[in-house]
């Protein structure tokens, strides 16, 4: 039996988090998008911790449920059709901001981990370190290389992922504070990196251009900070449903237990192409660099994004297929296939109206009949998904912060089917 | 000269050279912020040993921090290995600490004496006060003790006396509670040095013989205690060598006399001054301006600050209209050096980051306030903004809630006849032990002289369950004292802990509880190996002459924020110096040329680049008050100055209540 992960999350106690990212709202929106396995995200804010340990109780090793009494509520008002179970998973991310090698070093990681005593160990440390309680994801001056090696001593049997790890801010091979290796940031312990997370703005091919990135298992999730947002990205895995289970399928990156991942189209994520918000100024790599990497309105340097980044890292040509590569599909949330009025009170009755009839997110993403789509919300939407499997898109990249736009249809297709009134 | 030395020696500049080189003493080096004073001081330390032929042993280092000394221990062993551990090198309380160990019985000290800290000062002093019938108030118990040490100094004959009526009673009071619980405090500590020396010639003589040459660190911060020790230890041969600043000298509350620095000449009529000027810390234009303040002050020594380092940026100073809006823009500078520290405020343009080979980070910045109430609104919007700080020099680790009730019951062990330690610990975790019936077990112990300690075991004031209590616990401590040798020191901590309660007691008042003791584990774990009861006298003692411990990392990344006397030997990149205001620097009633010392010490931690921030209206100490710019700022040329005046806040009017979010 395959199941979907997603286990990049935040707490509400993260900054600019929605209110409504508790327990209980994860384990509602985990089944309506038909996740299985949930991160709770920060860990190490001590509230949260304490809240997690008042909310869930152990279910399959290494992974926790809702209790029952709260669950129950929750079950009421979900569709019989996505109703399925949740696990929850101890994660958090660390923000890690300290000087390496005379520069000033900016990197996020994940840390999962098996048990709260294990997070319980680990959280002793770092609390010591610097100051756990005003953000969800922790800013501390602490190596990158140092962090790994307390979650080793800590808590051995934890898993260390350096997160969404191309973005140019805060990532291991960020363009502005990050590494140009693997090893630079980790030095002796990089032996233990065996995973890292790709992030919204990159996808499995273009990583398979670097051939450092070889023995490392590509992961993917949605780093949310609103319920809806869950399953932005996720991992499809087949092995056991338990913490070692899900460690093992990533360490190892073997197809028999790590299906593969969900992702965005990478041109949709924020930091694709190079750019300047300010004067909203998207570059391709070539333009950047026929521009001397200067906004060509203002003359500030641009922000490089990923695809700039990869290019310069890279050492295989584009279209390289890595040894452990894994498959992928690229999907837009159900709420954007059509492309307009994300946010309206119709888009989400019919929202929740489509999974009550053809299940959750995942199944009418990738799984549902077409016909059936097109019976219960239309023909629009149906054309829709449909271009979407085919990866039929048209798409302005995303730079410097702002988000990309997927386009799956055109005018003419809205006209043609003017005369519809569904609302997707 | 051998090779090594002359390697040493070719890597000073000429002044330095001439300091190492000097000839036996008395010599004085005075030395500017940033021109090599521990360089040069380490050098001497190793051209002594390796080309004089002068034994380790023979050499005494003295300086003032625990810090410093381990900071010239480490520079000496780099330079000649493992011979570095066995020069004498410590601070001034350290040295008499040991010396009273051996040669203190000639005073009639206890053997097993120990250190009373600042808590330990305080409950001995109330009951001092207690016993000749005045008020023991906090306040009235540290006024006290405050005049106490003043009568203590004028009755070493350091001090010119005045009308000390009704002082002696209190003091002797005071010192008896001390010895009945077989302790010194820190100023005693030196009181009895100084009078072990000048009473036991042979005592004198002997260390005389044994140290060659005496050298000072500090030179400026010696108080008159402390001179007539190093002149007792130095002999007539008059063996030393001593670096300091006049300009930095800003320990005068304490009692430091920095004339003596001016008056060397007079004092040591055949006594060389040396002058080191050149700075390798700072930029021209901080230089200038640390120059042309301190010039200003009238009795000091003519020291002109020069530096080759490259040309940097002019002194930014920046008004603000009240405190928060320091502390905001304070935060926001920070972010904006490291270039941001969430995409949410890259996504709000609140910071830039386009700049890919950032050099500063969060270690390069030092926030420094003249008062430690100034950084109270700093601390809380760090706190708010997630930024990684430390305030240096603030909660001692030694005084926190579970570390100091271990240690009071380490003290117990090991010296059960420590009635402050015992107190402390009676009711801690609570054996329904009152403050009431605690008096009255004093009282009687009191009566019959003896002990709490002996007193519990045959008390009549106490109630049957009070004494199965009591008796328990002298038992138990009995018991834990058989136990000790066999564990390490950092197993019988955590036994000691549990065996007595204490650590549920407080891990269930508050779980950070248990991370000081496991921090206080591992610092009591170097002492695994030795002997518990040695290793337990050695961690006391560590713990109680400790004036600072790390309780942070060195490793980790964070700002530093403290007080200008904190930053004393530090230097950062970058310095924000805050409240540069009329009433704060300088304070209201200081001494205007240690106020002004005290500026320079602030200006002269920078290497690169100085923020002179002050706000129009500050809210201190209960009030909120209008604040003029310091007169400090109009004492260098505005040629070196670049000003920028945040404007005040536009007036609103109320805020309109928050939007009721039950739909949310």
């Amino acid at each position: 039996m395959s199941f979907i992960a997603d286990l990049h999350i935040h707490s509400r106690y993260s900054r600019a988090v929605s209110r409504d990212m508790v327990p209980e709202s994860l384990y509602r929106w985990a089944q309506l998008k038909g996740i299985t396995v949930v991160g709770t995200g920060d860990f190490t804010h001590p509230a949260w911790f304490t809240e997690l340990q008042e909310k869930l109780e152990p279910a399959e090793s290494g992974l926790y449920r809702l209790k029952p009494e709260l669950a129950a509520p929750v079950d009421a008002g979900i569709p019989a059709s996505c109703r399925a179970k949740v696990r929850f998973m101890l994660t958090t991310e660390i923000s890690s901001i300290y000087k390496r090698h005379d520069r000033t070093r900016k990197v996020h990681n994940l840390i999962f981990a098996p048990s709260f005593s294990a997070v319980a160990n680990m959280t002793d440390k770092l609390a010591r370190i610097g100051n756990l309680h005003s953000d969800g994801r922790p800013i501390l001056g602490l190596d990158s290389e140092e962090l790994l090696r307390i979650m080793i001593e800590r808590a051995p049997d934890a898993l260390f992922v350096p997160a969404h790890a191309w973005t140019p801010h805060f990532s291991v091979f960020g363009a502005n504070s990050g590494f140009d290796s693997l090893e630079e940031c980790f030095g002796d312990l990089s032996p233990h990196i065996h995973v890292i997370e790709t992030g919204l703005s990159s996808d499995p091919p273009m990583n398979w251009r670097l051939s450092q990135l070889d023995g490392i298992t590509l992961i993917s999730n949605s780093d949310a900070h609103s319920p809806s947002k869950l399953g932005r990205e996720a991992n499809v895995l087949s092995g056991d449903l338990s913490f070692d289970g899900i460690k093992a399928a990533f360490t190892s990156g073997d197809p028999a237990l790590f299906e593969g991942t969900i992702e965005f189209f990478p041109e949709e994520g924020k930091y694709h192409y190079d750019g300047h918000r300010n004067c909203q100024v998207r570059l391709s790599p070539e333009e950047a660099r026929a521009h001397d990497d200067a906004c060509p309105e203002c003359g500030k340097p641009v922000t490089r994004g990923v695809m700039h980044r990869v290019e310069i890292l890279a050492d295989q040509p584009a279209g390289h297929r890595a040894q452990r590569a894994l498959p992928y599909r690229s999907l837009v949330p159900l709420v954007e296939v059509r492309g307009a009025g994300v946010n309206t009170k119709g888009v989400t009755e019919a929202y929740h109206q489509l999974l009550a009839s053809l299940g959750n997110e995942f199944e009418i993403l990738m799984n549902v009949p077409i016909a059936a789509i097109e019976e219960n919300g239309g023909g629009l939407l149906a054309l829709a998904i449909q271009r979407m499997r085919e990866g039929n898109v048209t798409i302005a990249p995303g730079y410097d912060g702002e988000y990309g736009t997927v386009r799956l249809l055109s005018q003419e297709d809205r006209q043609a089917d003017a005369s519809q009134t569904s609302l997707f | 000269m051998n090779v090594e030395t002359n390697r040493w020696l070719e890597d000073l500049n000429d002044r330095q050279r001439e300091a190492v080189l000097a000839g036996d003493g008395p010599v004085l080096v005075v030395a500017g912020p940033g021109t090599g004073k521990t360089k040069t001081l380490t050098v001497r330390l190793a051209y002594l040993l390796a080309e004089r032929r002068i034994a380790p042993e023979a050499l005494l280092a003295v300086t003032f921090t625990t810090r410093a000394a381990r900071e010239m221990r480490e520079r000496l062993e780099r330079l000649i290995g493992s011979q570095a551990d066995r020069v004498v090198l410590g601070t001034f309380h350290g040295f008499c600490f040991q010396l009273l160990k051996t040669e203190g019985h000639r005073l009639d000290l206890p053997p097993d004496f120990g250190v009373a800290d600042r808590r330990d000062q305080i409950t001995i002093m109330q009951r001092a006060l207690r016993r000749v019938g005045e008020p023991d108030t906090r306040t009235a118990t540290q006024r006290k003790l405050h005049e106490v040490t003043a009568f203590r100094r004028r009755q070493a004959n350091v001090e010119p006396p005045v009308d000390d009526t009704g002082m002696t009673e209190i003091a002797e009071a005071y010192q008896r509670q001390l010895r009945k619980c077989e302790l010194l405090d820190f100023d005693e500590l030196l009181f009895l040095g100084v009078r072990l020396l000048e009473g036991y010639a042979d005592v004198r003589e002997s260390l005389q013989q044994q140290y060659e040459h005496v050298l000072v660190d500090e030179f400026q911060d010696v108080d008159p205690v402390q001179r007539q020790l190093l002149r007792f230890l130095a002999g007539d041969r008059n063996r030393l060598w001593a670096v300091g600043d006049g300009d930095q000298a800003i320990y005068a509350f304490r009692g430091a006399e920095s004339e003596h620095l001016l008056r060397f000449e007079q004092h040591f009529p055949n006594g060389r001054v040396i002058t080191l000027e050149q700075s390798y810390r700072f930029t021209p234009q901080i230089a200038a301006v640390a120059s042309q303040v301190i010039r200003r002050n009238a009795s000091r020594r003519p020291v002109t600050l020069n530096t080759a380092n490259a040309s940097g940026v002019p002194v930014h100073v920046v008004s603000f209209p009240d405190e928060q809006a320091e502390a905001a823009w304070i935060v926001r500078q920070i972010e904006e050096r490291v270039g941001g520290t969430s995409h949410y405020q890259q996504y709000r343009g609140k910071v830039t980051d386009t700049v890919s080979q950032r050099e500063q980070s969060f270690r390069d910045v030092a926030v420094l306030c003249r008062l430690h109430a100034l950084t109270k609104p700093l601390q809380e919007a760090l706190r708010n903004s997630g930024i990684p700080h430390r305030v240096v020099g603030e909660a001692r680790f030694f005084d926190k809630a579970i570390v100091k009730d271990v240690l009071a019951y380490l003290r117990v062990i090991l010296n059960p006849h420590d009635d402050s330690s015992f107190a402390h610990v009676l009711n801690r975790p609570p054996r329904g032990i009152g403050g009431q019936t605690q008096a009255a077990l004093e009282a009687e112990a009191e009566r019959y002289g003896l002990s709490l300690y002996a007193a519990l075991g045959r008390s009549a004031v106490l109630s049957p369950s009070q004494t199965r209590g009591a008796k328990s616990l002298v038992q138990l401590m009995d018991d834990v004292r058989k136990n000790k040798d066999e564990q390490s020191l950092s197993q019988f901590i955590a036994y000691v802990a549990d065996v007595t309660g204490l650590r549920q007691w407080r891990i269930d008042q508050d779980p950070r509880h248990e991370n000081d003791l496991l921090l206080l584990r591992s610092i009591a774990a170097k002492y695994d190996g030795v002997n518990t009861g040695k290793a337990l006298e050695q961690f006391l003692e560590e713990a109680s002459l400790a004036v600072e411990v790390d309780d942070y990392d060195a490793s980790i990344d964070a700002v530093s924020l403290m007080t200008i006397h904190a930053a004393k030997g530090l230097e950062f990149p970058e310095v924000m110096l805050c409240g540069v205001e009329e009433g704060s620097l300088p304070r209201e009633n200081g001494d205007l040329e240690e106020e002004r010392r005290l500026f320079y010490v602030g200006l002269t931690r920078a290497k690169e680049r100085v923020w002179l921030l002050h706000c129009r209206s500050r809210f201190l100490f209960g009030e909120r008050r209008d604040r003029d710019p310091s007169r400090f700022l109009q004492e260098f040329d505005e040629s070196l100055k670049e000003t920028t005046i945040m404007p005040d806040r536009p007036r609103r009017s109320k805020p309109e209540p928050e939007q009721l979010s039950l739909l949310g």
